[in-house]
């Protein structure tokens, strides 16, 4: 589902659930430490980055394109993220 | 210090008390049904009501609604009528006052009318009971042009992995659901799970104001886990487990005694741990989202920030759960900083005439811890009415450029102090 959706921001929810169903192979293989840091580090952070990355970077790359929306030059198209 | 009788287990208990229910049960059926009558398939049941593996799912599923159902909500209760008295006190008015008295039924009408009691002049307490009703006759409302999978999913995110801390969170050494091997990890790790959902529910409402919200919410979150994490390493090269009831046993003993007063041996109490605490203090604040930290949902600026679009019961779930987050969060500063539930439980009596000393139990563990989390809680709405907030730069600043050097000192101190332990005579 990572590789097929066609939102972006779907793509990376389904990342963080592969990421935490891969911890959850490791609890199986009896590693709990393993599947705890990969909790922490891969569902709490890795997949916060990727949405940081894609959504500071212009709307055109972003397959959501809003209806009526008028596409500017890129000085001019609204810059979401951190002010 | 304390601790003559042994508590059982949560699970134990539960287990225990279902047994016999179901027995009693069970023989009333064996009773009833005799071999040879019509009804006699019915035995099948008693059979089945005294099978283990039916007792044992029942009572942790018992054990489980106890935790996280009244515990946890009557503490959420609790909290929230502690924080609207007080700060409602700071600023010199009486704060909310729906309570018993005001229900409009019997007996407490008939109670109020005969005692003479006005009926909006309680203490308060039944005022967030009142709101979450009234948030449950609330429309929920879906923005336009939002995407509707995400918007359902963030709190659903926020909300499981909270309700997964208090699986690990112990209220005492008996209450407890499950006793794993490295319960502060797991609690930590479902506290890192909750920006996730914060930024997709800030996204996910289509909305430029959340957006910046929920951005601003995961760079905090994210930037004030690292200090969070260093003071727990800081504090386990004394502690030596990631067992949060091995943490507690620690500090049960003796550090000192001061006239007459003996002082536990609390983690804050030594040197780099006050250290630790102080780092963990700040960073767990900034976790809980509040005031000074308040920017990701600071009303004068960005509505409500990233929960903007949410109405009705999600608002309420998700406004809940950032509160069930404070709770977690004062409960893990108290357990690991401030003793857990250690406290004198018994107070001895030492008759005169007769053999041994009387044990009398005056406090129970769990109500120390809950004494303990509700005063450092209060601290925590004491600093948060007094100050003003902090700006978002400020806080990455404070977070990424101050907190995490003073977290290196506090391990460097406690890797000191660990390696010498035995060498500065107890100094820990």
């Amino acid at each position: 589902m990572v590789v097929t959706s066609k939102k972006l921001v779907h793509a990376v929810f389904w990342l963080a659930l592969t990421l935490v169903t891969i911890g959850g192979i490791y609890l199986v293989l009896q590693a709990e430490f393993l599947f705890l840091i990969q909790i922490l580090v891969y569902a709490g952070a890795v997949p916060v980055l990727f949405l940081f990355g894609i959504m500071l970077t212009r709307r055109k790359i972003m397959e959501e394109v809003t209806p009526g929306e008028v596409l500017e030059t890129p000085a001019e198209a609204p810059r979401e993220g951190l002010p | 210090m304390s601790g003559a009788l042994v508590s059982p287990d949560l699970f134990t208990l539960c287990k225990v008390l279902l047994t016999g229910i179901m027995k009693i049960q069970s023989d009333a059926i064996l009773a009833g049904a005799p071999v040879g009558s019509p009804v006699e398939p019915l035995r099948g049941i008693a059979y089945f009501l005294m099978e283990d593996w039916f007792l044992t799912f029942n009572a942790w599923m018992i054990a489980i609604t106890i935790m996280v159902t009244w515990a946890a909500a009557i503490q959420l209760l609790t909290m929230m009528w502690i924080e609207r008295k007080f700060y409602s006190r700071l600023q010199d008015r009486y704060g909310i006052m729906i309570s018993i008295w005001s229900l409009p039924f019997w007996p407490f009408s008939w109670w109020a009318k005969r005692r003479n009691k006005p009926t909006h002049r309680g203490l308060g307490y039944l005022q967030n009971v009142a709101d979450g009703v009234k948030l449950l006759q609330k429309e929920n409302i879906t923005p336009a042009n939002a995407d509707s999978a995400m918007f359902h999913t963030a709190p659903v995110l926020i909300a499981s992995s909270t309700v997964m801390i208090f699986a690990a969170l112990p209220f005492s050494e008996g209450f407890v659901i499950a006793n794993m091997p490295m319960s502060l990890l797991f609690i930590l790790a479902a506290f890192s799970i909750a920006p996730l959902g914060i930024l997709i529910a800030g996204w996910a409402s289509n909305n430029k104001y959340s957006l910046i919200g929920g951005m601003r919410a995961a760079a905090q979150l994210m930037a004030y886990e690292i200090p969070l994490l260093l003071a727990v390493v800081a504090l386990l090269m004394y502690a030596g487990s990631l067992n949060v009831l091995e943490i507690v046993r620690k500090q049960e003993t003796l550090l000192a005694m001061v006239g007459p007063i003996p002082i536990p041996a609390w983690n804050v109490f030594s040197i780099p741990q006050f250290i630790g605490f102080t780092v963990f203090l700040v960073a767990i604040m900034a976790e809980m989202e509040r005031i000074p930290f308040d920017i990701p949902e600071a009303e004068a600026e960005l509505v409500e920030g990233w929960l903007t679009e949410y109405s009705g019961m999600r608002f309420g779930l998700v406004f809940g759960f950032k509160w069930l987050r404070a709770l977690a969060g004062s409960a893990l500063v108290v357990i690991l900083y401030l003793g857990g539930w250690s406290g004198p439980v018994f107070v001895t009596l030492t008759p005169s005439v007769g053999p041994t000393v009387i044990p009398i139990p005056i406090i129970p563990h769990e109500v120390w811890f809950l004494l303990k989390v509700y005063l450092l809680f209060l601290l925590f709405v004491w600093v948060s009415w007094s100050v003003p907030r902090v700006r978002i730069d400020q806080i990455l600043n404070i977070g990424w450029k101050r907190l995490i050097p003073l977290a290196l000192l506090a391990i460097l101190l406690a890797a000191y102090f660990a390696a010498l332990g035995p060498a500065l005579g107890g100094i820990r």
